[in-house]
């Protein structure tokens, strides 16, 4: 009985070292490997976590169409020891719009892209909601998605606002439509429109689904952008004007149509569900404001950048940002690119002023090409505009000219004397008003002028650019002294070839005469104002009385002088 | 008697001095205008210009002159302007009109234009160089030596013609007696009327908005009628007044329309320059709503 017990324990025993070492040769590659292998199973020698990719910072909401756009994605595989194949694509519903990126990536290494909105033709998307989604070539680890909205964004009517210190924001004027007279003041509703032209699909986007550009600043000084023979009324960014040093408010107004690539309208796509968009100005890297929550077709009140503390043109752009976050949460997130709109600047030293209850569209404000000639003279003087004080001195020696590279005096005018071409002194310009349009218009009345029309044209000049209680002064007969008329080549004690003498004068004052202004001709001052050559003597607020007054410097005579009132325009 | 003598003389002084001012003082007023011009009133003796008979005007609109070419009439209140260039545009005259109810307004113009001129040298009449042109005329010599006759002013009854080389410095040859001449016998060529009769001015029939009360940025229509008394093309004009804002243009069925680009009240006012230069004008009003 003994002897049959050890002999079963030492069979068993056996076998199970025969199982031992067969095992052990069938495991890796062997038999056991051969018969489990049709169902391919990684079985780690130890246990670990299984791959798979996380979705980091991407954008929620984007406008492709902005300057600098793209949607932003961020990614990594986990965990560090895995790499795995992957591709990014853009899906809309059930079909992929576009592969976006492709590539090996390894893990916990951050892997980021960017997708520019366009589909696999290389067109914008529609407006709507999309899905990036990463996927592994092998189909595994699992595939991931975030969702991205696309919207259209855009600003479509800029209207420039007073600010809340008052009235300081002023219409501009143009004085020709074409080659024909006509009053035309910059609109109060929108100076910077940009719309679809009467076939066109939408406002934001050209007909190919491309971007509508922004229109270019409206550069000609006498005449407003016109369509044929009809003002412009879809498209035009007309110069703004303000007081000097003042920040510009704008009410701008958001497009609410957009275009497919396609050719057919498409909605803006926002607002989009769960989340707020605003608006922000910048200059750079500094906000200038943010607007409150935005919707298509809406207006929000923004601010452009400030301006000079002096009378001049600039030339600056309004740069506009988008933000967007989900409703009721604390953090904005910017929309990646921008929308950036040229903008040009005159600035005044004070409120536009004309003749007391004058009205018509020439009296809306500072006419453009005044403005501008401005601008001209204060970059050829070198000297900033600061005061009313600088601004007669501008005038003066800007519309005499022949001085600091002033070639000549405006629209090459002249004194209307013999030895300069002309007649006796007389009108041409100054009637029952000032005809300004006229002389502007390359001197369309002829090249001479007297001093009414030098007083009428710096009197509503002066005054529409804001310098204050301008007016004419009335002068009796003179007997003249050397001077130096407008226009004329030098000095001359025979102004009418055969005669020297006034028989009225008109000049300018701002503070009733004491002291004077005269555009029309300039004194001796090299202590022999009865001889000539002379050494100029600006008229620009000149004392009326005393040694170097201009009563004295100007006539051998007592000269009487009498106020008048500002003149009116045409 | 004799003691009484200086009492009446100077009785007849004071009322001739008097008199002599009534023309500058009005309720003890001066007028400003009339007191501007009479030192020209009296250096040309205007109290004795002639009188010509009162005209219906002077179509400067659609006058034509010979190797000329003209550009669009400009009115302001009625008085006109238009510029002529010759074929190559460098040579420029300028024609500046006005009409006037009665023959001492085309006066009055005329010594406007001459007491506008600074030189102490009075301007010369034109029968002192022979040439006769208007009831009366005076010339602006121009150019050195002031040989070359730069402007012509004149009056034909109850009207008034300036006539300018827009550049006698530069083109001193511009023939300018010829153009005034021509014009001149135009005007007195046109039907005399009675010596209080005055020259008929356009009537404007019709001048209404389709709607009296409209948004910023809305376009109106405008109904016009008008009248030109000698059927010919009147000139209009739009001016728009108030704290309103806007522009009138037609379209392309020549339908006027205002354009509003502004809130405020506007009175729109047509001014119409009849084909012979008389002048009326009439307003409108829209109220133009700020936009919601």
């Amino acid at each position: 009985m003994a002897r049959r017990k050890w002999e079963s324990w030492g069979r068993v025993f056996v076998i199970a070292v025969l199982c031992a070492s067969f095992l052990s040769t069938t495991t890796n590659g062997g038999i056991l490997s051969r018969i489990f292998r049709h169902r391919r199973v990684c079985v780690p020698p130890t246990p670990q976590p299984k791959p798979f990719l996380e979705m980091g910072a991407t954008t929620r909401i984007a406008d492709p169409k902005l300057v600098g756009a793209e949607i932003k994605v961020s990614f990594r595989l986990l965990p560090a020891s895995c790499s795995s194949d992957i591709v990014a694509e853009a899906v809309r519903g059930s079909t992929v719009v576009r592969e976006i990126w492709s590539g090996t990536v390894h893990g916990d290494t951050p892997t980021d892209f960017a997708w520019d909105g366009k589909d696999t033709a290389g067109k914008f998307v529609d407006t709507g909601d999309y899905r990036i989604r990463l996927r592994s070539s092998g189909g595994y680890p699992s595939p991931v998605e975030a969702p991205v909205s696309i919207v259209r964004l855009g600003i479509t009517e800029i209207a420039a606002q007073d600010t809340s210190a008052g009235n300081n924001e002023y219409q501009m004027v143009y004085f020709m439509k074409g080659s024909s007279y006509a009053f035309f003041a910059t609109p109060v509703i929108h100076e910077y429109l940009s719309k679809a032209e009467t076939s066109q699909i939408s406002d934001l986007d050209l007909d190919n689904g491309d971007p509508r550009p922004a229109p270019a600043v409206h550069t000609t000084t006498d005449s407003p952008a016109l369509e044929g023979a009809a003002y412009e009324d879809d498209s035009y960014n007309y110069p703004l004007c303000y007081l000097m040093g003042v920040q510009p408010q704008l009410e701008v107004t958001f497009g609410s149509t957009a275009t497919s690539a396609s050719g057919v309208a498409m909605p803006v796509g926002y607002p989009v569900a769960g989340f707020e968009i605003r608006a922000e100005t910048r200059a750079g890297t500094t906000t200038l404001s943010s607007s409150g929550v935005i919707a298509p077709g809406g207006k929000a009140i923004v601010s452009a950048p400030t301006l000079p503390n002096e009378v001049t043109r600039v030339d600056q752009s309004l740069e506009c940002v988008w933000q967007y976050r989900a409703t009721g949460a604390a953090d904005w997130t910017n929309i990646p690119g921008s929308a950036t709109i040229p903008q040009r600047y005159y600035t005044l030293i004070g409120e536009p002023l004309f003749k007391a209850n004058a009205s018509g569209t020439q009296y809306s404000g500072p006419w453009v090409e005044v403005a501008d000639y401005w601008f001209q003279w204060r970059t050829k003087l070198g000297t900033p505009i600061t005061t009313e004080a600088a601004c007669v001195e501008t005038h003066i020696k800007g519309f005499f000219g022949q001085n600091a590279g002033i070639a000549t005096a405006i629209e090459g005018m002249k004194y209307d004397c013999g030895p300069l071409g002309g007649n006796g002194g007389s009108t041409w310009y100054l009637s029952a008003d000032m005809g300004l349009s006229a002389l502007l218009n390359n001197h369309d009345l002829g090249v001479y002028f007297n001093c009414s029309d030098n007083m009428g044209a710096t009197t509503t000049m002066l005054s529409m650019m804001g310098v204050k209680n301008v007016r004419p002064v009335r002068l009796g007969s003179m007997d003249l002294r050397a001077i130096w008329g407008i226009g004329a080549p030098g000095y001359t004690l025979d102004l009418w070839g055969g005669g020297h003498g006034f028989s009225y004068h008109h000049i300018v004052t701002r503070d009733d005469a004491i002291h004077v202004i005269d555009s029309c001709m300039q004194l001796d001052e090299d202590g022999n104002p009865n001889a000539t050559p002379g050494v100029p003597g600006w008229n620009n607020d000149r004392e009326w009385s005393g040694p170097n007054g201009y009563e004295s410097l100007s006539a051998s005579n007592p000269v009487t002088k009498s106020l008048e009132t500002l003149p009116g325009l045409q | 008697m004799k003691s009484h003598v200086p009492c009446v003389a100077q009785y007849l002084l004071i009322v001739g001095w008097c008199c002599f001012n009534h023309a500058t003082v009005v309720l003890g007023q001066v007028d400003p205008t009339a007191e501007r011009l009479r030192p020209a009133r009296t250096l040309y003796e205007a109290d004795k210009w002639p009188r010509g008979p009162m005209r219906d005007g002077i179509p400067l609109g659609s006058l034509e002159l010979e190797g000329w070419k003209g550009g669009p009439l400009r009115s302001n209140s009625g008085h006109l302007q238009r510029t002529f260039t010759a074929g190559d545009k460098a040579e420029k005259i300028v024609i500046e009109a006005f009409v006037g109810d009665s023959v001492e307004q085309a006066h009055q113009q005329l010594l406007s234009w001459l007491a506008g001129r600074q030189s102490t040298i009075p301007a010369p009449r034109a029968q002192d160089r022979e040439l006769k042109i208007g009831d009366v005329a005076y010339l602006g010599l121009a150019g050195v030596g002031n040989q070359t006759i730069g402007s012509i002013a004149y009056v034909r009854g109850n009207v008034a013609v300036r006539i300018r080389n827009a550049d006698p410095g530069s083109h001193p040859n511009i023939d300018l007696s010829t153009v005034a001449r021509s014009l001149d016998e135009k005007i007195a060529a046109r039907e005399a009327l009675g010596d209080n009769a005055k020259p008929q001015a356009p009537t404007i029939e019709k001048l209404s908005p389709e709607k009296a009360s409209v948004t910023a940025g809305e376009v109106v229509r405008l109904d016009v009628a008008v009248n030109d008394p000698q059927k010919g093309t009147p000139h209009l004009q739009w001016v728009v007044r108030g704290n309103g804002q806007g522009y009138v243009e037609p379209n392309q069925d020549n339908v006027w329309y205002l354009h509003t680009t502004g809130p405020g009240e506007i009175s729109l006012a047509l001014e119409v320059t009849g084909s012979t230069g008389t002048f009326a004008s009439k307003e409108t009003k829209i109220s133009v709503l700020p936009r919601p």
